[in-house]
């Protein structure tokens, strides 16, 4: 047990441990503060892993963007103190079991499987090979999906005004 | 390639079409304008890759197959757009946005046509859904709509997530997002060669496709969504976009996971059985004609299935190609009647004939088409679907077990045809049919009965 | 390449980040180049095993899988379905750290794309459901059905 096994179990029992809190408490609003630790807790595996640009976005994008979203519109759509309904325990039991079978399942699954390690030269994940891959045309460039996810984004900002916007009808 | 490009660009100039243009109906003219355009670049791309396929950037596998794909559907989409485009105007004010995210899913039915590597499969799956789910909530004022709309989102976004870790999964197994690579395709090579962690990731893949495309046990989004959706739209969801879900799965399944069918045929089969009992036998019981419509597209996705299930036959990829011209073509037809009655039940069309033989003539063709009745382009395309089963040699019985339940299907629809022919009734209308919808509608049934006799006609 | 006895303790005992830290501050230092701290980074990553990560976010998946099936709150709905998407892309980046392959680095970027615009659409039917029923349990749409 050294200090590197340390820091990855404390970031892996944040992340479990505010995830799970965050899909049983019974309040939306600390609900939504568990998922941003467990977000955070992401963000931190990431620079573990040394890829820390990704860990940047997460923060950016996650816990700066997702989360704060979700709050707005908690509040927007509820009194923060307020205990939600719980569906049946039944339904709980069953959907808990059914999680923790297919946990297994596939967990068996990659415990026998050998990973072949592959040859490849490994590559720094610095902001420059994102971009310069990010952007290729050439094989292996990801120019295509980049444009595709911006016509995706569109389409997504279209439909939230679409959405989103009050009808005079309603108002009046 | 084209294609993409265009139905992308032209979704950005309806956005500004609802900007600049005041009246409804330049907004209209504009989105078939577009469509045509759609169309005349489609079949030039076809031409284009006639001779060889092309792949661009690694990512996408453009050959004489997609390109002829994308030949039909966007020819069945301009027919749902020529026929509905005023019913689509009418559902709210956003209409140039309407039309708009209709482009957009068009360019991502198009990736869904041609991808070669997971990632454009993801992202075409994501540009399909994602317009839809407000396309179904847009009818703002009514709850229906409203719920239609949050109960696909939810289950959409569930899916998806299924999908991505499925893709992960097979990932890690092979090391390759691209389904063209050695590594990806010595992977799938033979039963014994495959990893059980691809196995599992298939197997994911396998139940986000059944989300997508209502299939049994995972239909239960669809009656409630296409039934609360605008009218407008559900002919657009049902078809056009489901249509295309199984062409990017063919895709997958057959030339990918093709070798070790035996590892998820078993899957498909039990799906198969499950939709079409519960589509076929939950749709007797219905009362109004749209909730009919939706459980009648999850028992179609039935046998649609079966052109995924018959792997290793040459039959099963010309059985989809006329089976989804055919069943959107026939779909369409039939919502176009829906949408012009008042009263969607079967009670409210009593009657018909006498007041509108035209509407009546053509939502029989439809009808019969989807039954499955000879002389209408319905049965070859069952008839090519199951030939295909039989081509494969295995499970020989689920011919016999879908032929039944064809036969059940045929009680509803021609309940239908009862009412509107053999009952007497007021048949109230919504709208009255101009010249043109009846054309339009006769040119569809025309089609569809064309088809019946010649369907060599949609293998290219 | 020998290193002095403080270096040595911080290598064993400490992880990369503290060890990164350390090379920043010795900014035109020779004696640690990139590729012993790849090198380094690599021991430790061995000792971790890599199922250890595939555990952590298989775990997570499953607790995003088990919320949606247990909660009737939309909001929290969504919430379990960022969780899921979380997972994927821990396990999408450990097999890009196993491989050494940057295509899976690049997938996680187009993931949480989509899961941004996932989110804003999801929380504007929210928002627009709300004001028509007050409410965002998913069972009050079941006793709605005619």
């Amino acid at each position: 047990m050294n200090g590197a096994n340390i820091l990855f179990y404390l970031l892996a029992a944040m992340i479990l441990g505010s995830g799970l809190l965050a899909v049983t408490t019974r309040q939306l609003f600390r609900a939504a503060i568990y998922l941003l630790f467990s977000l955070i807790g992401m963000a931190g595996m990431y620079f573990w892993l040394q890829y820390e640009f990704i860990a940047a976005v997460q923060v950016v994008v996650y816990v700066g963007g997702i989360t704060v979203l979700i709050i707005f519109s908690i509040f927007l759509t509820q009194q923060a103190g307020e205990k939600m309904l719980v569906k049946k325990t039944g339904q709980q039991i069953f959907a808990a079991i059914a999680a923790f079978c297919g946990f297994a399942l596939v967990m068996v699954q990659i415990v026998q499987n050998n990973f072949t390690a592959t040859k490849n030269l490994s590559l720094s994940p610095s902001v420059t090979n994102i971009g310069n891959q990010m952007l290729g045309v050439d094989k292996g460039g990801y120019a295509l999906p980049f444009e595709v996810v911006s016509i995706l984004l569109l389409a997504a900002l279209i439909g939230s005004i679409v959405i989103a916007l009050r009808t005079p009808t309603q108002t009046s | 390639m084209n294609a993409i490009v265009l139905s992308g660009i032209w979704g950005v100039v309806m956005m500004f079409a609802g900007l600049f243009l005041k009246s409804s109906k330049q907004i209209q003219w504009t989105a078939l304008l577009g469509i045509i355009a759609l169309l005349v670049v489609s079949i030039l791309d076809y031409q284009a890759h006639s001779v060889q396929a092309q792949t661009y950037f690694g990512m996408m596998t453009i050959d004489v197959y997609t390109s002829w794909f994308s030949i039909l559907i966007t020819a069945c989409c301009a027919m749902y757009l020529l026929i509905f485009h005023k019913d689509i105007a009418a559902v709210g004010k956003n209409e140039a946005e309407y039309f708009a995210l209709i482009f957009f899913v068009m360019c991502g039915v198009y990736l869904l046509a041609s991808y070669s590597n997971l990632l454009i499969l993801f992202l075409g799956i994501e540009i399909l859904s994602i317009p839809q789910y407000i396309l179904a909530g847009s009818d703002k004022e009514n709850i229906k709509s409203n719920e239609a709309s949050l109960k696909y989102f939810l289950m959409g976004a569930f899916s998806t997530g299924l999908l991505l870790m499925g893709m992960t999964l097979i990932y890690g197994a092979t090391g390759s997002f691209d389904i063209t690579s050695e590594k990806f395709v010595g992977q799938f090579e033979q039963l014994s060669s495959m990893s059980s962690l691809s196995f599992v990731g298939i197997l994911l893949l396998l139940i986000s496709f059944g989300f997508k495309v209502s299939a049994a046990p995972l239909h239960l989004w669809t009656p409630d969504v296409y039934d609360g959706s605008p009218t407008a739209f559900t002919p657009f969801m049902a078809t056009i976009v489901k249509v295309s879900v199984f062409v990017a799965f063919i895709r997958l399944f057959h030339f990918s996971f093709g070798n070790v069918s035996d590892a998820w045929q078993i899957a498909i089969a039990s799906m198969i059985v499950l939709t079409l009992i519960i589509g076929n036998v939950t749709a007797v019981y219905q009362q109004s004609l749209k909730r009919m419509m939706a459980y009648s597209s999850i028992a179609q996705a039935g046998f649609m299935l079966f052109s995924i299930f018959a792997v290793n036959s040459t039959l099963a990829y010309k059985g989809i190609l006329l089976y989804s011209v055919v069943y959107s073509l026939a779909s369409i037809g039939v919502f176009a009647v829906i949408i012009k009655m008042k009263d969607y039940t079967y009670d409210g069309f009593n009657g018909l004939a006498k007041k509108q033989p035209v509407l009546a003539f053509t939502a029989t063709v439809c009808l019969l088409s989807l039954v499955g009745i000879p002389l209408t382009g319905g049965f070859f395309a069952k008839y090519f679907v199951l030939s295909a089963v039989v081509e494969q040699g295995k499970y020989i019985w689920i011919v016999v077990f879908a032929v039944l339940m064809a036969a059940i299907s045929a009680y509803y629809y021609f309940r239908v045809i009862r009412s509107m022919y053999f009952k007497t009734g007021e048949a109230a209308m919504h709208t009255e049919p101009t010249t043109w919808d009846k054309t339009l509608l006769i040119l569809n049934a025309m089609i569809i009965l064309l088809l019946g006799v010649l369907p060599s006609l949609v293998f290219g | 390449m020998q290193k002095d006895g403080l270096e040595a303790i911080i290598m064993e005992i400490c992880n990369p980040i503290i060890y990164h830290f350390l090379r920043s501050l010795k900014n035109n230092s020779q004696t640690i180049t990139i590729f012993e701290l790849q090198a380094l980074f690599l021991r430790h990553f061995k000792k971790m095993p890599s199922q250890y990560y595939l555990f952590l976010s298989l775990a997570l998946f499953c607790i995003g899988v088990m919320g949606v099936l247990m909660r009737r709150n939309a909001i929290i709905i969504l919430m379990c379905i960022e969780l899921m998407l979380n997972a994927v892309n821990l396990l999408l980046v450990t097999f890009s750290k196993m491989y050494n392959d940057p295509n899976a680095q690049l997938f996680v970027f187009f993931i949480m794309v989509v899961a941004a615009a996932e989110v804003s659409i999801g929380l504007a039917i929210i928002v627009m459901m709300y004001r028509k029923v007050h409410s965002i349990d998913v069972h009050i749409l079941n006793r709605l059905k005619n």
